[in-house]
């Protein structure tokens, strides 16, 4: 019969337990520290949600691909107050790759609280201009090109060049603008428009026609 | 008085519409006409007011503060502060008035203008009015061509061009 050894076995035994005890230990630690870790992320999740508050990230419009035309695009979000906007418009070729976020747009529409494309009918489908760029990092809209547009407020605009800041709601422009007003007409060099279009400032050898009489009509200027 | 326009033409460096407190405020070379009749200032603003039955919005007034002129043909006066109620066509200038008529000067502390009658009434508030009358020999008034009418700062009103934009606005003169 033979005698298994143990004794001089039993040295590299205890070895092997201390080492499976070891590696209990660090799997225990590195499950400690995952938990801890996905715990973290959570936070951070729940927090980034509540400071960026109800402002939507701007949603980008169905593409095909970087750089397509693209048919009756959309660009939708919310501004710093809240407010939805939905930018439309007949198609749209996103620049190349380095260009930055912008997109080229011919008659770009927009459904916004602010203002209403084209210069009277307040029907949200109506043209701001022939052309446009969007830029959906900064949120800002630049109209080229025919531009019309009237406030909620009841002010006409007509220009050849003007912005909309979708970010903080500011309509903006450093090109000859004529404004009609409910009482008369504004012609300028510059205007900035805030507060939802209750507030409007022009710039730069400013004229300013008041009718005066209930009779006068706003001043003509067809097309 | 020369036919009145049913409209009136006000040009500014800047300008700012406060639409729904019924305001327009006019910074900077304000000049308002109407007709054969200027109001000149360094700064200025419009009053609307709404008709109750038609709700539209027509000026009722303008108020003008800073080296106040209010200049027509045949006369050029000047203030500190200037009123000019347009529905009743009345402008009351205030403070160290000097009224030029051709050759003719008088200063006192309120002159009031109704645009309708062409009467002018000059008062001296708690001082008295003071009038420097020249005539030519005897009774005849002394010639105004002799005597230019005081000069209005800033640059010459700007209207409301139908052909709109003509050209780049001159940069507001510095003064």
């Amino acid at each position: 019969m033979h005698s298994l050894t143990f004794a001089a076995a039993e040295p590299s035994a205890s070895r092997a337990v201390a080492a499976a005890r070891m590696r209990a230990r660090v799997v225990r630690n590195v499950r400690i520290v995952l938990i801890v870790l996905i715990g973290a992320l959570a936070a951070n999740l729940v927090a980034q949600s509540v400071l960026t508050g109800n402002r939507e990230p701007a949603s980008r419009p169905a593409m095909t691909g970087d750089g397509e035309r693209i048919i009756n695009p959309r660009f939708t979000g919310r501004d710093a107050h809240g407010r939805p906007y939905v930018l439309t418009a007949d198609s749209a070729v996103r620049r190349m790759v380095g260009l930055g976020n912008l997109t080229d747009l011919e008659n770009p529409r927009i459904d916004y609280m602010l203002l209403i494309g084209g210069s009277r009918r307040p029907d949200a489908s109506e043209v701001l201009s022939r052309l446009g760029v969007y830029d959906d990092a900064t949120r800002t809209l630049r109209m080229t090109d025919t531009v019309r547009f009237s406030t909620r407020s009841g002010y006409e605009f007509r220009t050849e060049g003007a912005s909309i800041d979708l970010d903080e709601g500011v309509v903006y422009g450093e090109e000859p603008v004529q404004g009609r007003a409910p009482w008369g007409g504004v012609q300028a060099y510059g205007f900035e428009l805030y507060e939802d279009g209750r507030r409007l400032r022009f710039t730069g050898g400013v004229v300013t026609r008041f009718y005066v009489g209930d009779g006068a009509p706003a001043p003509e200027e067809e097309e | 008085r020369q036919e009145v326009p049913d409209f009136l033409d006000i040009s500014s460096d800047d300008q700012e519409i406060l639409d729904q407190q019924d305001r327009v405020r006019f910074i900077g070379n304000v000049n308002a006409v109407r007709g054969d009749t200027r109001l000149r200032a360094d700064e200025a603003e419009a009053t609307l007011a709404r008709n109750p039955e038609t709700g539209q919005r027509r000026i009722e007034r303008i108020t003008a503060r800073g080296d106040v002129f209010y200049v027509t043909p045949t006369e050029t006066a000047r203030g500190d502060t200037g009123v000019y109620t347009v529905s009743d066509e009345i402008v009351v200038l205030t403070g160290a008035v000097v009224l030029t008529q051709g050759c003719n000067v008088s200063t006192g502390q309120e002159l009031r203008i109704n645009l309708q009658t062409g009467v002018s009434r000059l008062t001296g508030g708690n001082g008295r009015v003071r009038s420097l009358f020249f005539s030519q020999d005897g009774d005849r008034p002394a010639n105004s061509e002799n005597c230019p009418a005081p000069p209005v700062p800033g640059p010459a009103p700007r209207g409301y061009s139908s052909e709109f934009p003509a050209e780049e606005p001159a940069a507001p003169s510095a003064n």
